[in-house]
């Protein structure tokens, strides 16, 4: 259906799909709130600089708005190399002591692992973009993927970021998925995954295995290792159904619940807010993910759809993974809660992640 | 098609299939799309199926009940060792939070610098000890168990590396020196090793707070009075007891020299012996109480019953002397307040060793006592029990018991001839301490009204131990230590046991001044009467207000009804005569 009528810039702007940025500045007017409760009622040092880079974020969709998506996908495979070119210098430079997650340019910190992961699914989308359907039952199809993923993979399990190195994977994942791979593929990778877990265990650094063990066991060591996981549960049960009132959380306004601005922000939210708190944020992220995928279903470019996919999925995946976490169910990886969690970088990922989308919509040829 | 169109043929499919791996076909979007479309159906309802768990356990979280929970608040799995009060539920062992300051050796980069910045930082070492703590092949040495805040954060602000803090849990004890052998001490572990914190140890583990029978103000009393008598008389030690007679509770136990138990170590050997539990003394006179009580009990003396006590008793190769020598015949009432030891001899004769060993046991004095402590006697009895044994017992020689069991068992003779088994622990309401009758009501008011002519009577050994108004009834005791064989003449034993008031017995007080010194102003005399009687009266004086005995006339008809006045004391001639 492509009609080959020029596209005015007006019917971009009516296309462009505002409930997408209502959603993302609803968490991000959330987040804010709860930073300001963080810091025990304070615009610093959390809840200002949140909402500031909110409308960056805003602004950065707009500008991503304005860029065909063909030339992101034209230039996909080099931003993907730049991306990795930036995960290797961290390699070799080392900002921190011991962690180095983090590049220093001009003042600004920022985490490159961030927007490799959306150079990795754009670069997917655009590597399967160009495979017809009948490859895809090859296993050699598979083997650029493979290096396209290991890759960044690897070095950002390397700095150690498990959190974000398995958010690439399986949003990446994802996009084979929705590309079109076997179910039989799936199956045996599904299964030679689970083989692989004990090797996997080896590799895991001791607090890695410590943490996992403490989600196995979380009352063993309640006050040490299970300190955290347990003060968040103590924080959701004590919200209730409407909350301890906003500021009034004590977990949290107490500092008995470490990391309250960043990873376990779900949880301070749950004690203030309540389970009507929590369960309108969970609702939030299920329109936002769903949107981004009714989109990926709409849009006619091949490459348009594996990337809303990807962004969909990834976006997904931190929210369940985060989630997971401060109520229990999976073991404290650390992964932010997007956009409502403090930290620049990841929130300015998720906003090129929907710039990317907004761009799909508005540049896509496919509507008449 | 010939063999080689169909090679050429073969080669070209293989050669398109290889190049459709660099530059591949342009693909079927149909067909992908309705693949992907597919996919993206499922990946919907993945995505919305781990929503729904999501939420479900939110769900439960938010309505879980408030048990689930733990409370962040108490410390490390552990419960807190129990306190000790006294009676009164004041405080005398309690736990203070301390740091440990304690090093890894092999982290400390400059160990002279170290030790040269620590020294005076730390209370029991100094440079020197710290280099050569420091230097240590360990992981782990400790240099402080009770760093103060201040110090803390002095050596915090030092910033050596390798210097490290723990949280620690100090035994405190807030008296001092007050009740040290009752509270005993606890080891570096907090694990009790001695008195009450280990014979309660499991109590005390559960976390339990023990109430003792000790006040605390009682305590003070008997330890500076019988302190004060040890100064003067330069004695090298003391003990003394105040028991309650009805309840068996002991109210005050001092054992002189004492330590404090917040030091461990550096405690001397004599300083920690419990001369009030475990110490064994023949006990001397005072054993004359018990003696008259039997005799009358047993009926094997009448009261106004006389002895001739004139010429030294000679049984086998033994010689019994008294003190003074009386010409005249002496009834048992004289028997006591001159304290005779050939008339109490004669006196224990009529009684008989059998039926004397028996009342002996009766009254305890056979047996380590069940305290609550781990440091208890057991008396040393003679080993037969014949004709000569019972005469010495009779004035307490050839048994050695401990100044509680002499307490107990002069309760029990002076009090209402009952027996009660002595505690350390409060009695709780609903306790029903063992309680065995020894000696009936008559004897024991008969043998209360010599008691007080002993300190009341001008001829009495015990008139030092007058307070008046307190009715303080006693006897006093000079024994002889035990030296190798046979006995020093030299090391006293001084004791004064007292009832009060002994118009309605209620407390027992014991007693005792190891080895004092004749003095100038005791005439060079280191007696009973002159060493611990002094002190029974001041005590007396300061404690019995305090357990609310209030002072009484003794003339008047209320109090001599409860006693016997007719005792005669001294020849009737002879008092007139001094007229």
């Amino acid at each position: 259906m492509i009609t080959g009528q020029p596209i005015t810039l007006w019917r971009r702007f009516l296309r462009f799909p505002w409930h997408l940025l209502l959603l993302s500045l609803a968490l991000v007017t959330v987040g804010s709130l709860a930073l300001y409760s963080a810091s025990e009622g304070s615009w610093s040092p959390w809840a200002g600089r949140h909402a500031v880079r909110g409308g960056v974020g805003v602004v950065l969709v707009f500008i991503l708005a304005f860029i065909d998506l063909r030339l992101l996908r034209k230039w996909s495979y080099f931003i993907l190399l730049a991306a990795v070119g930036m995960l290797f210098v961290l390699m070799v430079v080392d900002s921190g002591r011991f962690v180095s997650r983090w590049i220093t340019i001009g003042g600004f910190t920022f985490q490159p692992s961030e927007p490799a992961k959306i150079a990795v699914i754009m670069a997917l989308a655009r590597y399967f973009d160009e495979q017809p359907p009948e490859r895809m039952q090859s296993l050699l199809v598979y083997l650029p993927p493979l290096v396209l993923i290991t890759v960044p993979f690897l070095l950002i399990i390397k700095q150690p970021d498990l959190g974000t190195a398995l958010a690439l994977l399986l949003g990446s994942l994802s996009v084979l998925f929705a590309a079109g791979m076997p179910w039989r593929y799936i199956f045996t990778a599904i299964v030679l995954g689970l083989g692989s877990l004990p090797v996997l265990w080896m590799q895991l650094h001791a607090y890695q295995k410590e943490r996992v063990m403490t989600f196995l066991h979380p009352g063993a060591d309640a006050l040490g290792a299970g300190y955290q996981i347990t003060q968040s549960k103590i924080a959701l049960g004590s919200g209730g159904l409407f909350g301890k009132g906003f500021l009034m959380g004590s977990q949290s306004q107490l500092n008995y619940l470490p990391e309250k601005q960043t990873d376990f922000v779900f949880t301070m939210i749950g004690e203030e807010f309540g389970l009507v708190g929590n369960l309108f944020i969970l609702s939030v992220y299920l329109l936002l993910i769903g949107s981004i995928l009714a989109i990926s279903l709409r849009v006619g470019s091949r490459f348009a759809q594996l990337t809303c996919v990807g962004i969909a999925m990834m976006l997904f995946l931190y929210v369940f993974v985060n989630v997971a976490m401060v109520t229990g169910l999976l073991p404290v990886v650390g992964a932010p809660l997007p956009l409502i969690s403090y930290g620049g970088t990841a929130m300015l990922t998720v906003f090129v992640g929907l710039g990317i989308v907004v761009s799909a919509v508005v540049h896509d040829r496919s509507e008449n | 098609m010939t063999k080689t169109e169909i090679t050429q043929n073969r080669m070209k499919q293989s050669l398109l299939a290889a190049r459709s791996l660099v530059f591949p076909d342009r693909p079927d979007p149909a067909k992908s799309r309705r693949i992907a479309e597919g996919r993206l159906v499922a990946s919907c309802f993945i995505a919305l199926a781990v929503f729904i768990t999501i939420g479900v356990r939110i769900v439960t979280l938010a309505t879980a009940t408030e048990a689930a929970s733990v409370s962040p608040v108490p410390l490390a799995g552990t419960t807190e060792r129990g306190q000790i009060l006294d009676r009164r539920g004041r405080l005398m062992a309690t736990n203070l939070p301390m740091t440990v300051l304690h090093a890894d050796p092999s982290e400390i980069m400059d160990v002279t610098e170290a030790a040269l910045q620590l020294a005076p930082l730390i209370a029991h070492h100094d440079e020197a000890s710290l280099t050569r703590l420091l230097q240590k092949d360990a992981r782990y040495v400790e240099l402080d168990r009770k760093l103060t805040p201040e110090r803390h954060a002095a050596i915090l602000g030092l910033g050596i590396p390798g210097i490290n803090f723990r949280d620690g849990m100090l035994r405190a004890y807030p008296r001092g020196n007050a009740a040290a052998h009752i509270l005993g001490q606890v080891d570096t572990q907090n694990h009790g090793i001695a008195g009450v914190e280990k014979s309660m140890e499991a109590q005390l583990l559960a976390g339990n707070d023990v109430t003792l029978s000790i006040d605390i103000g009682m305590q003070a009393i008997l330890a500076k009075e019988i302190s004060s008598q040890i100064n003067d008389f330069e004695a090298i030690g003391g003990a003394g007891v105040l028991l309650d007679i009805r309840s068996g509770e002991i109210l005050a136990m001092v054992s002189l020299p004492d330590f404090n138990p917040n030091h461990l170590g550096k405690i001397s050997a004599d300083a920690r012996f419990n001369r009030a539990t475990k110490g064994l003394y023949e006990m001397g006179s005072t054993f004359k109480v018990l003696n008259t009580a039997i005799a009358l009990e047993t009926g094997a003396v009448r009261m106004g019953q006389t002895y001739d006590v004139a010429k030294p008793l000679r049984v086998a190769r033994f010689t019994i002397n008294d003190f003074h020598v009386y010409k005249r015949p002496l009834n048992i009432s004289e028997i006591l307040v001159y304290s005779s030891n050939i008339g109490s001899a004669k006196m224990a004769e009529a009684i008989g060793p059998q039926t004397q060993r028996l009342f002996m046991e009766k009254l305890g004095l056979l047996d380590h006592l069940p305290l609550e402590l781990p440091e208890i006697g057991r008396p040393l009895t003679p080993r037969q029990w014949k004709r000569i044994e019972t005469m010495t017992v009779s004035y307490g020689h050839g048994i050695s018991i401990s100044p509680v069991h002499l307490a107990s068992a002069v309760g029990a003779a002076s009090g209402d001839g009952l027996w009660v088994t002595p505690t350390l622990l409060k009695r709780q309401t609903g306790d029903n301490p063992i309680k065995t009758r020894v000696f009936s009501a008559e004897t024991t008011r008969n043998v209360r009204s010599m008691m007080r002519l002993v300190v009341s009577h001008p001829d009495g050994t015990g008139n030092f131990a007058e307070a008046p108004g307190y009715m303080v009834g006693g006897k006093t005791g000079t024994a002889e230590k035990i030296l190798g064989n046979g006995y020093d003449k030299k090391a006293n034993l001084a004791t004064f046991v007292a009832t009060f008031p002994v118009h309605d017995p209620r407390y027992v007080l014991a007693v005792m001044v190891d080895e004092p010194k004749g003095q100038k102003k005791s005439y060079g005399y280191a007696t009973g009467g002159w060493v611990a009687a002094p002190a029974v009266k001041r005590i007396v004086e300061q404690a019995a207000p305090l357990l609310g005995i209030l002072p009484v006339d003794e003339e008047s008809p209320e109090i001599r009804q409860k006693l016997r006045v007719d005792l005669q004391i001294g020849e009737e001639k002879k008092t007139l005569a001094t007229f």
